[in-house]
């Protein structure tokens, strides 16, 4: 387009955008302020709201995620092997709940020089652990 | 302190942007409705433009150039208007250029403006920003989020078909 073509153009658009014929139009300035504050507050009402969500779900993971694992801790891996230390007197095996495994009269009768008590070290020592 | 220091920025953002919102609407507003045809519709453009002009105001007033930055928020507001009413850019297939003497007559100002409407949005606003606000291609590439090959492209098509309407319309407006 040559720089006469572009100059009618431009001269075309002048007369179409002729602000004479523009009906008389109020300002829009006042329209502009209020709902350009509009716009700024509802986003800055969604990054507050993001920041939040945000914020909200680093807690959730900080306090679940370590709850979890001390829950875990708490909790045995595997059943204790004798008795609590505090344990109450009806949990405490009565003296009639010999173990199986204990020494019979007749092994000690057979063996005199053996312990009255028997070792951990005994065939089924392993159960212990 | 701070508060206050705040309350003051707020009143000098708003007091810079009444400045530029006063000198400039009606040159937005001209260029509206350059772009729809419509004065009315050309106020409510310029209205949503400098609204959202005024939501962004510290940053663009930081950047500098506000007037372009208002122009291209103008424009994309027009064709995101057209597009959420589902307009279809129509193809123009390439015509032979018609040599229409422009229309020495009061008409012309009618003539051109059915002109310019019968083009297809796109091509109006690309016309609008290269020969109308005098703009690069690459500006109006940028403006129109675009690149500058299709600005060319646009801007040759729009221009041969306002050429061909121009010639049929100067011919009945000379045949009546």
């Amino acid at each position: 387009m040559s720089e006469r073509d572009a100059a009618d153009l431009r001269d075309a658009f002048a007369a179409v955008a002729d602000d004479a014929t523009a009906p008389p139009m109020p300002s829009v300035t006042d329209a502009a302020v209020a709902g350009g504050t509009r716009i700024r507050r509802r986003r800055a009402a969604a990054a507050a709201g993001g920041a939040l969500a945000v914020v909200a779900l680093g807690v959730t993971l900080a306090a679940g995620l370590p709850g979890m694992g001390a829950e875990e801790r708490s909790r045995p891996a595997t059943p204790p092997s004798g008795p609590p230390a505090s344990s109450t007197p009806t949990e405490s095996p009565a003296p009639s709940e010999v173990p199986s495994w204990g020494p019979t009269p007749t092994r000690s009768v057979d063996r005199p020089g053996s312990p009255a008590v028997p070792s951990n070290e005994g065939p089924r020592s392993s159960d212990s652990g | 302190m701070s508060r206050r220091a705040g309350w003051v920025r707020e009143a000098v953002r708003e007091r810079e942007f009444r400045e530029f919102a006063e000198a400039r609407q009606a040159d937005l507003r001209r260029s509206a409705y350059l772009l729809c045809g419509d004065w009315h519709q050309a106020q409510d453009l310029t209205q949503t433009a400098l609204m959202r002009l005024y939501a962004a105001w510290g940053r663009v007033r930081r950047d500098g150039n506000v007037d372009a930055y208002a122009r291209t928020i103008l424009t994309r507001v027009f064709i995101d208007q057209y597009r959420r009413r589902a307009w279809r850019e129509e193809l123009v297939e390439a015509v032979p250029e018609a040599q229409a003497a422009p229309p020495a007559t009061r008409e012309l100002r009618l003539v051109m403006q059915s002109a310019l409407m019968e083009l297809p949005p796109r091509y109006r606003a690309v016309l609008v920003l290269r020969y109308w606000e005098d703009w690069s291609v690459e500006q109006t590439a940028e403006a129109l989020r675009v690149t500058p090959g299709t600005v060319k492209s646009q801007s040759a098509r729009g221009l041969r078909r306002l050429r061909q309407l121009l010639g049929s319309l100067a011919h009945e407006v000379n045949g009546r």
